[in-house]
């Protein structure tokens, strides 16, 4: 295929973008709507530089990684780990997660809350305070593309779908489990 | 006959079935079969001899026990209470468990008491010991009821069966009936709990400012401080305990919290996360995204390995060199011996000045090098040199010097 890089006007801001690990979203108005124009000449041109450029139907894009590094290993945990709090958070206060999930704004009060409730697990990814929290995870959130910021306050943005299907799969896992054991019993009354 | 070795062997070749079985355990009884399928289970490769030598070896070991007039089993209570404490899967007690230890403590006080009234060293370490030991007590049901209210919030969250909510949230809502509200009562501020630990603590102080005063008994003082403080951070650790159950179970009983497949998802995960820790579970999870900037840093043992496969393929780049450029030759200028010169200048006997003589001597020499020969030449004893008034300009491979010259003294040139 024949890739015009002339026409391609955004590609040193895109390529830029996605290779720092940045996710774009409709919010990122002018290179969502370039990437939406030339998807094909885009993922043509990233594939052969050895990225595989992949579209969300959900309104993102963002190369995918097959091995992440050590260190975007811990980041990732620290942005599973928020997501999931902020779910059982919305869901406690009787509101529905998925769509306070991306319509509340995430304010120091919400982050101080979650981090009490899930103490134990933010401990052991070295975060200690509402201060870290926002620090080391909606900070980071903001550089990769997941949530933008709203003052002093934090709005999450459609790429956080990443993490949501990968709490789908862990309906999946407990499927398996519940499967297997009424295997084995199945078993055992034999 | 338990023994103690042999036990925790036990657990050790056996941790999963075990597990397995402690978990099963709130469903009743399970059979001897029931045990080697488990076994089978998790050691595909064992024959079903060898499955049924491990089976009776975890009878032997009293790990199983068989129930009375049954060939149903289960399992030993000490051993389930151990794995349930390391799997924090408690089962919630009751109210009476702390109120007994409540009252024992009030018992003890008054034993105390009497024991420091008569002096009698030996009770009063006694009933310290014994204190303390009630004390610790409190505080393990306040952490063991905490873990089991936050395990049976967990399986109401995540449980899948279309129930009604009363059905679903039955065994929260008794937790909460049954534990939280009489506790709350008990620690209230003017509850028995209070009072309790409040005469306690007067009671300790007071024997804490008796020694510190008399100086009697002086090495009970350190025990007694000890009980002091642990009997006050019960106090605390209760409310907090308290305080955070409460928070967890309040979204179920006000029937606040909205049921959605993802709250449901994100509550079984958190539940996991919680008992096994973060690593494992996540780590298969959790989105990967990376930064070129990183991928090509040599961090971690897969970066080394991507870098290797990338030498594999390596090929060098003919580099041209850039053409000489011609320079003018360079002029091999021999810096002349101190000691020489200072000779030449002896036998040669110059009358003129000194700055002029080696300007003409040495034409080819750079100005420092001349200077610095000047200099030296100016101090040698052995050439008698007098400063003039005049001045003397002269070019030195295009630098033009004035200086004050020195010139040989009247006496020396004769």
């Amino acid at each position: 295929m024949q890739i015009e890089l002339e026409q391609l006007s955004q590609l040193a801001d895109i390529y830029k973008k996605l290779s720092t690990g940045f996710h774009i979203s409709e919010q990122d108005f002018a290179l969502w709507q370039e990437l939406d124009n030339n998807e094909e000449a885009y993922s043509a041109l990233f594939t052969a530089l050895g990225n595989q450029l992949k579209r969300d139907s959900r309104g993102f894009f963002h190369f995918e990684v097959d091995d992440a590094t050590v260190n975007m290993g811990k980041i990732s945990r620290l942005f599973a780990l928020t997501t999931y709090a902020l779910v059982e958070f919305f869901a406690d206060k009787g509101q529905d997660p998925l769509r306070a999930l991306f319509d509340e704004e995430i304010s120091h009060e919400i982050l101080a809350s979650i981090l009490q409730q899930q103490y134990h697990l933010f401990e052991q990814l070295e975060v200690y305070s509402a201060t870290d929290l926002k620090r080391e995870v909606m900070n980071r959130m903001l550089r990769y593309g997941f949530a933008k910021a709203q003052g002093e306050q934090f709005k999450l943005l459609s790429p956080i779908y990443r993490y949501l299907d990968a709490l789908m799969a862990v309906d999946q896992l407990t499927e398996e489990t519940n499967t297997e054991q009424t295997n084995t019993e199945g078993q055992a009354d034999v | 006959m338990l023994s103690a070795k042999k036990i925790i062997k036990c657990l050790d070749d056996h941790w999963p079935v075990l597990e397995t079985l402690a978990s099963r355990s709130a469903l009743g009884s399970f059979s001897f079969q029931d045990v080697q399928a488990l076994i089978q289970r998790y050691s595909p490769g064992a024959s079903s001899e060898q499955v049924f030598r491990e089976a009776q070896r975890l009878l032997q070991q009293e790990v199983l026990i068989p129930l009375a007039k049954s060939s149903q089993l289960e399992l030993n209570r000490a051993v389930l209470e151990f794995i349930q404490f390391l799997i924090q899967e408690h089962q919630l007690g009751t109210v009476g468990d702390i109120q007994s230890r409540i009252e024992d403590l009030d018992r003890l006080r008054g034993k105390l008491k009497a024991a420091a009234d008569a002096k009698d060293v030996s009770e009063m370490r006694r009933f310290i010991r014994l204190m303390d030991e009630r004390v610790r007590e409190v505080v393990k049901h306040f952490r063991k009821n905490e873990s089991a209210i936050l395990h049976l919030v967990e399986q109401a969250k995540a449980d899948e069966s279309k129930l009604s909510l009363a059905k679903r949230y039955s065994a929260v809502m008794e937790a909460f009936d049954e534990y939280i509200e009489p506790v709350l009562q008990m620690i209230d501020i003017n509850g028995p709990f209070q009072h309790s630990i409040a005469a306690l603590e007067l009671l300790l102080s007071d024997l804490i400012i008796h020694i510190e005063q008399t100086g009697f008994l002086q090495g009970e003082k350190e025990p007694l401080v000890q009980l002091r403080t642990r009997l006050l951070e019960m106090n605390q650790l209760g409310r907090e305990s308290l305080i955070r159950s409460t928070d967890v179970l309040m979204p179920l009983r006000e029937e606040l919290r909205k049921n959605t497949l993802l709250s449901r998802n994100a509550s079984a995960l958190l539940a996991l996360l919680r008992k096994k820790g973060l690593e494992p579970t996540l780590e298969q999870l959790v989105p990967k995204f990376s930064s070129d900037h990183q991928k090509f840093s040599l961090g971690s043992a897969n970066q080394i390995t991507s870098y290797m496969a990338e030498l594999v393929d390596y090929q060098d780049e003919l580099y041209q060199m850039p053409q000489q450029v011609d320079q003018a030759a360079h002029h091999n200028i021999r810096v002349p011996e101190l000691a020489d010169v200072l000779k030449f200048a002896r036998t040669q006997q110059a009358n003129t000045d000194l700055s002029l003589w080696l300007a003409k001597s040495y034409p080819q020499l750079p100005v420092d090098e001349m200077l610095f020969l000047y200099q030296e030449l100016s101090r040698a004893p052995s050439l008698k040199l007098q400063h003039l008034e005049q001045l003397t300009e002269l070019e030195v491979n295009g630098y033009r010097l004035t200086l004050h010259p020195f010139a040989p003294t009247a006496q020396s040139g004769n």
